[in-house]
């Protein structure tokens, strides 16, 4: 690129000119992007999709393997299948009426011997078919970014890229002229690793997605492991939105032991034991709530068994 | 007092049933659960905005022990009052600790003028610091004292004489104090006074080596729900409710228990 | 159970006998002395039925400690309730947090307790402090650190737990 001989500035425009002209381009493109991606990850203006089944709800809450679960939790609590105590699935029981195509790809797979752990189920063709349809669904609904939204954010990129473009001809010429670049290239660097980072990331949900999570968690709080809901109550489909809403605690506190030699994963539990507070003993801490009513010894510092305790009366 | 119809005994394992009851008119809650000063549990909130009527039942005030109740129970039964705007609250004629020993769970006072003093005097301190009425639920149990002075019906009746108290009525612990004494269910529901009914208890139990345990675990049995309606062919209470603690069937079973309530006692069911 | 202290009598004189004489609270203290403390029954009472109401208190007090301690009760299952009671006998509660941990404690020093249970046990050893007498009180982080050594038990347990059907 030609240039003028050393008597003046880059394309006419001094060095720290153009560094804040480049940092107010770079800033109003970095807020196009913004806006751009905010606008594609929003799923859309109908807000509140309330036909949200408690698989569907795992599957956009924790994917495929949280929906597994879910399917697991809603045949055990059906008594449909259990696990040998070797860390082996069974089947227990007929499947149940009325289950969905995930639960009955999940039955048949553990009836016919063909998994016999979560793990194998993942990969069993029938039930990841039915995992494929619910999430195609969720895409579909715009609760889930799909194919399309993905490109669309990284279109939503260009403004950025336009920038760093226009910051490497800059550099360039002024590299070429012996013009002091550092700050430019850093600047540049920056940026550019910024651009990357949006290249890469995605998420998984739109935001009518994450509302629609924050809906049914706050609709069914009463589902969550710390309310320690009666889980015969409310039932299978109790049990299953639950998992969803609130992941594989749920199945922990439903049936430990089921949840244990299933191997459900815990948020709670990694793989060598609890988290130090306990895990799911600070649901056993209802009975140990706070300092002052665990220090008075009381037999009955919690509420509901203080309900046992009014309730009986001399039982 | 706002206490009608057919309500249950609220708890968190049963919130999400609860909320669902189209018809319900009011619950109850255990005092010793709600946090003083608040906030009301979320469930128990939306249950205020739709007018339904809380009541606080203390459980662990020992109103019949020997020692003068501690004031900072009663202070917290007024405080949840307060915080549900309860219209009324209840305890019970029995103790729960002596000796510095918990008991965990309620014991029947002997019934002796000395209990009779002890316990209306606890009753007299706590009603000081109410601004609603207090109901006083008798209890089931298993063995009498030796030496009882009075009747259940006597006793009752004084201490309620003496304080102005109502009669918070469990219909179950009738039942099984007369199935384990051997008596008649009416012959007590004959002698007490049922105009100072606020409201009554409907509970299950089951029957374990003889005798019959007054468990809130089980479902309630027909002969309970018998006499709730030969308890409303002498005088209907205001309101009944099923107060279960534990062991909670599937939904559309409990639904169930609560309309067979509703059907003993000539109300309208709530579950529609 | 020494967490629960006696209450002070009123101050007020009772002319009328209003607090009830130390005869009511004597009479109350050994009643719950027999059914809760491995007292000795009192006079006049009928054993069977009192043994009854004792079994009952022991039963209430096991279903409450399954609440607080669920993985231990899942993991003893049906035997849960009935064996708890047996040790209950004689030991007054202290809170069905410290009754669960006492009992636990128990069964792992009789090499009883089964790996989720332990697991169970180890977490809550790691995090809350208890001597078995006065109630139990969460760790300080730094008292929590020096008690990896119960992490490490923990893992080596459910290592064992998952290793041990296949």
């Amino acid at each position: 690129m030609a240039v003028l001989a050393a008597s003046g500035d880059t394309w006419g425009i001094s060095g720290p000119d153009f560094l804040m002209l480049y940092a107010v381009l770079a800033g109003a493109a970095l807020l196009v992007t913004y806006l751009l991606r905010r606008s594609v990850l929003s799923g859309g203006g109908e807000r509140g999709d309330n036909n949200l089944t408690p698989e569907k709800v795992a599957y956009l809450s924790g994917g495929p393997g949280l929906a597994i679960t879910t399917a697991l939790g809603a045949l055990r609590s059906h008594g449909a299948i259990g696990t040998t105590g070797k860390r082996t699935l069974t089947a227990t029981g007929t499947q149940p009426a009325g289950a969905t195509t995930l639960d009955t790809a999940v039955y048949n797979a553990v009836a016919n011997n063909q998994a016999s752990s979560a793990r194998e189920l993942a990969t069993n063709a029938s039930v990841r078919s039915a995992l494929d349809t619910i999430g195609d669904q969720l895409r579909r609904s715009r609760l889930l970014v799909g194919q399309g939204t993905r490109t669309a954010l990284r279109w939503a990129t260009i403004p950025v890229i336009g920038v760093l473009v226009l910051g490497w001809f800059r550099w360039d010429a002024g590299r070429n002229a012996g013009r002091p670049v550092l700050y430019l290239g850093l600047g540049m660097a920056g940026l550019a690793l910024v651009t990357v980072v949006l290249l890469l990331r995605a998420p998984r949900r739109t935001r009518r997605g994450d509302d629609a999570l924050a809906a049914l968690r706050s609709q069914y709080q009463y589902l969550a492991p710390t309310s320690d809901p009666a889980w015969n109550l409310y039932g299978p489909v109790g049990t299953a939105m639950a998992i969803g809403l609130f992941g594989g605690a749920a199945l922990w506190a439903a049936d430990p032991a089921f949840a244990a030699d299933a191997e459900v994963l815990n948020r709670n539990v990694n793989s060598s034991g609890w988290s130090s507070s306990g895990g799911s003993s600070s649901s056993g801490g209802s009975s140990c709530s706070s300092g002052s009513s665990c220090s008075s010894g009381s037999s009955c510092s919690g509420g509901s068994s203080c309900g046992g305790g009014g309730g009986g009366c001399g039982g | 007092m706002t206490l009608t119809g057919v309500g249950i005994g609220w708890r968190p394992e049963i919130a999400g049933f609860v909320a669902d009851l189209p018809g319900l008119r009011f619950c109850e809650v255990v005092a010793e659960s709600l946090p003083l000063g608040g906030p009301v549990p979320a469930s128990l909130a939306e249950l205020r905005e739709r007018d339904v009527a809380v009541v606080p039942h203390g459980v662990r005030l020992s109103l019949g022990g020997a020692e003068p109740v501690d004031p900072h129970r009663i202070q917290h039964l007024a405080g949840a009052a307060a915080l549900v705007g309860a219209p009324m609250v209840s305890e019970h004629v029995a103790f729960v600790r002596a000796g510095g020993v918990e008991a965990g769970h309620l014991l029947p006072v002997p019934r002796s003028r000395e209990a009779l003093a002890a316990l209306t005097a606890n009753v007299r301190r706590t009603q000081a610091e109410l601004d609603v009425p207090l109901a006083l639920e008798p209890i089931a149990t298993l063995f009498d004292w030796p030496d009882d002075e009075f009747t259940e019906a006597d006793f009752l009746t004084e201490l309620l004489d003496a304080t102005g108290a109502l009669l918070l009525l469990d219909i179950a612990n009738v039942y099984a104090n007369a199935r384990n004494r051997g008596e008649e269910p009416t012959a007590l529901l004959d002698r007490l006074p049922l105009e100072r009914v606020a409201y009554v208890h409907v509970a299950g139990g089951s029957e374990q080596g003889g005798l019959y345990h007054d468990t809130h675990t089980d479902p309630v049995p027909p002969a309970v729900l018998e006499l709730v309606t030969a308890l409303c062919e002498r005088r209907r209470p205001p309101a009944l409710m099923l107060e279960r603690d534990g062991a909670y069937p599937p939904a559309a079973d409990l639904a169930r228990e609560l309309d067979a309530i509703a059907v003993a006692a000539g109300y309208p069911v709530v579950t529609a | 159970m020494t967490g629960a202290t006696r209450s002070p009598r009123a101050g007020v004189a009772d002319p009328a006998g209003e607090t009830g004489g130390s005869g009511l609270a004597a009479r109350q203290a050994a009643l719950v002395a027999a059914l809760v403390a491995g007292g000795p029954l009192p006079a006049g009472f009928d054993a069977q039925r009192v043994g009854a109401a004792a079994a009952a208190l022991r039963r209430k007090r096991a279903g409450e400690v399954a609440r607080a301690w669920p993985l231990l009760a899942a993991d003893l299952g049906t035997g849960f309730r009935p064996r708890f009671a047996t040790w209950a006998e004689g030991r007054p509660s202290a809170g069905s947090f410290a009754d669960g941990f006492a009992y636990a404690r128990f069964l792992r020093d009789s090499g009883e307790l089964p790996p989720l249970g332990a697991a169970e046990l180890a977490g809550r050893e790691a995090a809350w402090a208890f001597d078995g007498v006065s109630p139990p009180r969460r760790r300080s982080r730094p008292d929590q650190l020096l008690h990896t050594l119960a992490l490490r038990a923990r893992r080596v347990l459910v290592h064992k737990w998952i290793t041990r059907g296949k």
